[in-house]
């Protein structure tokens, strides 16, 4: 019996079919919860792993979204950026979703502020 | 965390689908390999690999219809726009070109050659070499299709070496999930003895799984577990903990059946207690399934 009960005790961890980390957005230009004093000229972002970036989009306190040169791409890249134009002061929020390396949708938001100028 | 929504829910459903076949691929082989070492009289062998022929056919071919729908189900769950953004053609070539579609090209054929096979398994053939044949090409579609589940998931960027770990480690866990049925159906099907032979065969190659599963598992969880207070403080390692619970459940039945209900067995009535303890053990590998998706779906380790 001493077998089956290091068996049961460590079988259930050792169970992991696979278990390594999600993909996560590890670094964005504006950062979040920036407070910014002027108008960003670029929207940046660094994923943790190569990814397909399907959808972007940047809204501000009414929803109205920001019109940029976003285009879905299917090549698979970890740093993705776009030129911005001139936004006028208020809370923006920014909404990604992607395809990761290993086949999993993710998606993610966060907010900045522009403060008046 | 990945959202849960009808789409997320709808991929649970073709990855328990996914594992089920692999499940009964994998099962389905073990008990063939055993029961023809377990001098079992033909009639009552026939009754048996019918069934299990059965059973198959009808396990492979839900599992063959997932695998199909898995890419159109994955651009709807992208698309974000109801049911007509399946038929999205950017996002269900973006899908196709990804991992998803590369574990589908592999997983579909290999399903559907398994699925061919299985029509062809004559269960009342004497001829050994046809049986042999049979057998050995399930056994390529099985390693084929194991093969696939390294495509997408949490795995998918590792070494050649974890992949080839966590094949052994799915193997070992299908073969052992998916001999549940044909060993609870083999107590109605064959007589007391026979299902006493059966059953001690299995407890032995059972101890073989289990080191196989020790083994690949504490390989995986040395290469993946970053600290041991995440299994506690995580909703990945609460789920992990769940999971070793059902799993424990399981090991306590198997070691119920080894050492208490198969010896016991001189008379049906046993057999019935042995079936109703199988039925259990598969209610709970029905949980275990339901968490190990939950997981490779929804939950990473960072949540």
């Amino acid at each position: 019996m001493k077998f089956f009960n290091i068996a049961v005790a460590t079988l259930g961890l050792a169970l992991t079919f696979s278990a390594s980390a999600h993909i996560s957005l590890k670094q964005s230009t504006p950062i979040e919860q920036a407070m910014l004093m002027k108008s960003p000229e670029k929207l940046a972002l660094t994923f943790s792993g190569k990814v397909r970036l399907v959808k972007l989009s940047i809204s501000d306190k009414n929803n109205q979204d920001v019109n940029f040169d976003f285009k879905p791409s299917s090549t698979p890249s970890k740093n993705f950026n776009w030129p911005l134009p001139s936004l006028d002061q208020g809370n923006y929020t920014v909404k990604w979703m992607v395809l990761g390396g290993d086949g999993h949708k993710m998606s993610g938001k966060y907010s900045f502020m522009l403060h008046e100028m | 965390m990945m959202q849960l929504n009808e789409w997320s829910v709808l991929l649970l459903l073709l990855k328990i689908t996914s594992y089920f076949s692999i499940a009964t691929l994998a099962g389905t082989l073990l008990i063939r390999f055993m029961s023809a070492r377990c001098h079992i009289a033909k009639p009552h062998l026939t009754s048996f690999y019918q069934h299990l022929k059965r059973w198959q056919i009808a396990c492979l071919a839900t599992g063959s219809i997932a695998a199909l729908l898995q890419v159109p189900i994955e651009t709807g769950a992208m698309s974000e726009s109801g049911l007509m953004g399946m038929f999205d053609s950017f996002m269900f070539e973006m899908i196709w070109e990804s991992v998803i579609g590369d574990q589908a090209v592999v997983r579909i054929p290999a399903l559907v050659v398994a699925l061919i096979v299985t029509f062809m398994w004559d269960v009342k053939a004497e001829n050994r070499l046809a049986d042999y044949s049979n057998s050995a090409v399930m056994l390529i579609t099985l390693s084929v299709v194991a093969y696939s589940f390294t495509f997408t998931g949490h795995s998918a960027e590792e070494n050649g070496l974890i992949k080839g770990i966590l094949i052994f480690h799915l193997v070992a866990i299908a073969s052992w999930i998916g001999s549940l049925w044909p060993l609870y159906k083999s107590c109605t099907l064959l007589p007391v003895n026979d299902v006493k032979r059966l059953m001690h065969y299995f407890g032995q190659l059972a101890i073989v799984i289990v080191f196989i599963l020790l083994i690949s598992g504490l390989t995986l969880l040395w290469q993946y577990l970053h600290s041991f207070s995440a299994l506690f403080t995580s909703s990945y390692g609460q789920l992990i903990l769940f999971k070793l619970l059902l799993v424990s459940a399981m090991l306590l039945l198997g070691a119920l059946h080894k050492f208490f209900l198969v010896p016991q067995i001189t008379q049906q009535r046993h057999v019935d207690k042995l079936k109703w303890s199988i039925a259990v053990e598969m209610f709970i590998v029905l949980f275990v399934l339901i968490a190990t998706s939950i997981f490779t779906t929804i939950v990473g380790p960072t949540d």
